[in-house]
């Protein structure tokens, strides 16, 4: 890919807090990855023991 | 095609005899187990603790056959394809990205005016941006940041390729922080190189990497090894020492079973962004933490997507110049250790993740295994002691009427001997072999000379071997934390002096000196014979406070004249790239320029093949 440093913009600050120098504005997607499945038996034990844990306050 | 996108049959092999031989030695140590307990009959502790032998043996045989193939396999560099001779030796932009977080900001900057450095005496600058992602949330230590990156530009002239951006919110984390940078400028860049705050490299290894990357299209992610650099306390030079001079050895051996599917540790590596984009967009799972919200050993994940996506993720381990920095005490170390605890642990809800190569699903059972294998040990030690209790008493006359001499039960402790002698053997074998493997290739010199590495290399097992109860205690305890559904949120990492008083040592390891004198005179009081047995874990533990006091201290120099103990190749000739830094940080802070080490005339790239 090119990009010449002339296309750089300055980024609305906002966004990001604070921003010194003008990072690219080069837009990239990151779309989210699946990796659990919607339920298995292994899942559901995991999620059965930590509302176990939980409601006895043992945890958080 | 680089050689290593051939060798898939050879990956295979290597797998499955490490894995034959890690099962068949956990068997033959569980069966011998099995044999010495039959002596007076088998009862259910015998085959409990056969079973927790056989699973603790299985785990060191692993760990030992990865060594070894380090040891055996081929030592020659990555045979990287010749670009033509026309094309420029590197085409793309590379973003360098230092994530930053409530750290120290002069040494962090330092470092990167280092790199840039050395960078710039290669002619290539103008390929390379750095970012200074901040996720800082101390409004101090931003301001401190801002000023000190102000001071970076005007000393480096390199406004328009530097930036520094601080998150409002700190989302996700580091991975999240790396995410925001991608999302937004992401598309500028054909590479980024992910630093930690305390990652150091040389402007010619970031070339040669990136060259490689350029090489290789369907290389997603190339990992350095990092070496630790600049500990002094006697904890930090031991694990320095171990980091310089055993790991790469187990890493070649890592790399031999990888495939493919090969490491990423975070830092020191760089990824190809529009595969990173493309596959590594964490969701956040289901639930609270410690196993749901998001993804806390991130890295890991990440190279099994890229995998999963059909990208090569290797480490290559000749890659030269490429330097962290690791903690200085155990108490420190206990601590990062508890995050990577955790975010192993978390793990377990991504094995059965759909579509991951079988590796990359292995990868996460070994990290699992790293943290519960321990346990083992410690469930063999206290069914050890249980089965004196739970032992029948013995029947010399089993046949009354037809014997008239009594019947003693069978001493098979020749058996417990030969098991000990085996389980040692796999924990000192594969170290003692990579001494005399660097003092027979004559590697040992940049650690001081053969018998420098000898020393050192024995003085490095006997202090594992003292402070192992000690890890035992505190991974015990970030387990059990896990399970019970404890956070551990996202502590800074100490740099720099570590150096614990008794009294902080004390405070942390309280639990593990009480727990050690309970745990002894608990077995005195129930068979004072056995008392002997346990002192080689109950002492560590006793006295773990002015352990972890005297090892945090600053070792000293040699006292014979000859080289330091645990010395190591970045001490005896420092990088440029280490000198420049360590030149700049004084500049800035204000040291006696004269006390600085000064870089050489024209930093000199580093040898990017061992």
């Amino acid at each position: 890919m090119s990009f010449e440093k002339g296309d750089m913009q300055m980024q609305d600050a906002d966004h990001v807090g604070t921003l010194i120098g003008a990072l690219p504005a080069a837009p990239l997607a990151m779309p989210r990855q699946v990796l659990e499945r919607p339920s298995t038996l292994w899942s559901r034990l995991i999620a059965v023991f930590g509302a176990g844990v939980r409601t006895r306050r043992l945890g958080n | 095609m680089s050689p290593r996108q051939t060798s898939l049959p050879r990956t295979w092999a290597a797998r499955s005899l490490a894995l034959v031989l890690a099962i068949g030695l956990g068997f033959a140590a569980g069966a011998l187990f099995l044999q010495y307990g039959s002596g007076d009959g088998l009862q259910a502790m015998d085959w409990l603790r056969s079973g927790l032998i056989l699973l603790s043996t299985f785990w060191l045989s692993w760990g030992a056959c990865q060594g070894m193939l380090g040891l055996f396999s081929r030592s020659s560099p990555a045979v990287i394809p010749a670009l033509a001779e026309d094309v420029p030796v590197i085409r793309g932009r590379t973003a360098i990205l230092v994530p930053v977080y409530n750290e120290e900001p002069a040494p962090v900057l330092a470092r990167v005016a280092a790199m840039d450095a050395s960078l710039a005496a290669l002619g290539l600058t103008d390929k390379f941006d750095f970012a200074i992602l901040s996720d800082t949330r101390n409004d101090e230590i931003a301001a401190a940041e801002r000023r000190w990156f102000l001071r970076l530009i005007a000393e480096r002239g390199a406004e328009g390729r530097m930036f520094y951006r601080r998150r409002a919110v700190n989302t996700g984390k580091k991975a999240g922080n790396i995410e925001d940078f991608i999302e937004r400028s992401g598309a500028a860049y054909e590479f980024a190189l992910i630093l930690d705050a305390d990652s150091l490299m040389e402007g010619g290894t970031i070339a040669e990497m990136v060259r490689r990357m350029e090489a290789d299209p369907k290389l997603g992610l190339l990992q350095s090894l990092p070496k630790v650099i600049e500990a002094e306390s006697r904890f930090g030079r031991a694990m320095q020492f171990s980091a310089s001079f055993y790991s790469p050895i187990f890493a070649r051996g890592l790399a031999t079973l990888q495939g493919h599917t090969g490491p990423f540790w975070g830092h020191n590596a760089m990824v190809r962004v529009q595969a990173f984009a493309q596959s590594c967009g964490l969701p956040v799972l289901a639930g609270d933490p410690p196993f749901g919200g998001h993804i806390m050993s991130h890295d890991y994940v990440e190279a099994a997507l890229l995998a999963r996506s059909g990208w090569t993720v290797r480490v290559d381990v000749d890659l030269e110049g490429s330097f962290e920095e690791g903690p200085e005490n155990i108490i420190d170390y206990a601590k990062r250790d508890r995050r990577w605890c955790q975010g192993n642990l978390q793990h377990s809800r991504l094995l059965m993740a759909p579509g991951l190569k079988p590796w990359s699903r292995f990868v996460f059972l070994q990290g699992i295994l790293a943290y519960i294998a321990p346990l083992f040990w410690l469930g063999f030690i206290t069914a050890s002691i249980a089965a004196i209790v739970l032992a029948p008493t013995p029947d010399y006359f089993p046949t009354p009427y037809e014997q008239l001499f009594p019947t003693f039960p069978h001493n098979d402790t020749a058996k417990a001997v030969e098991l000990a002698i085996g389980i040692f053997g796999l924990l000192l074998l594969p170290k003692l072999l990579i001494a005399a493997h660097a003092a027979w290739t004559g590697r040992a010199r940049g650690f001081g000379g053969g018998w420098t590495g000898l020393r050192s290399t024995l003085t490095e097992l006997l202090f594992s071997s003292v402070i192992a109860p000690v890890m035992l205690m505190y991974q015990t305890r970030s387990v059990a934390q896990v399970m019970f559904g404890l956070d551990s949120g996202w502590p800074t990492n100490n740099r720099g002096d570590g150096t614990l008083g008794i009294a902080e040592a004390w405070a942390n390891s309280r639990w593990i000196a009480l727990t050690g004198l309970a745990g002894l005179l608990f077995v005195w009081w129930l068979t004072p014979v056995l008392v002997a047995w346990l002192l080689p874990v109950g002492l560590p533990m006793l006295f773990a406070p002015q352990l972890i006091a005297w090892s945090s201290q600053r070792s000293g120099p040699a006292r014979t004249g000859g080289a330091r103990l645990f010395t190591v190749p970045a001490e005896i000739a420092p990088s440029p790239v280490i000198l420049a830094w360590k030149h700049i940080l004084a500049v800035w802070t204000g040291t006696a320029e004269a006390e600085a080490p000064r870089p050489g005339p024209a930093p000199e790239p580093a040898t990017a093949y061992a």
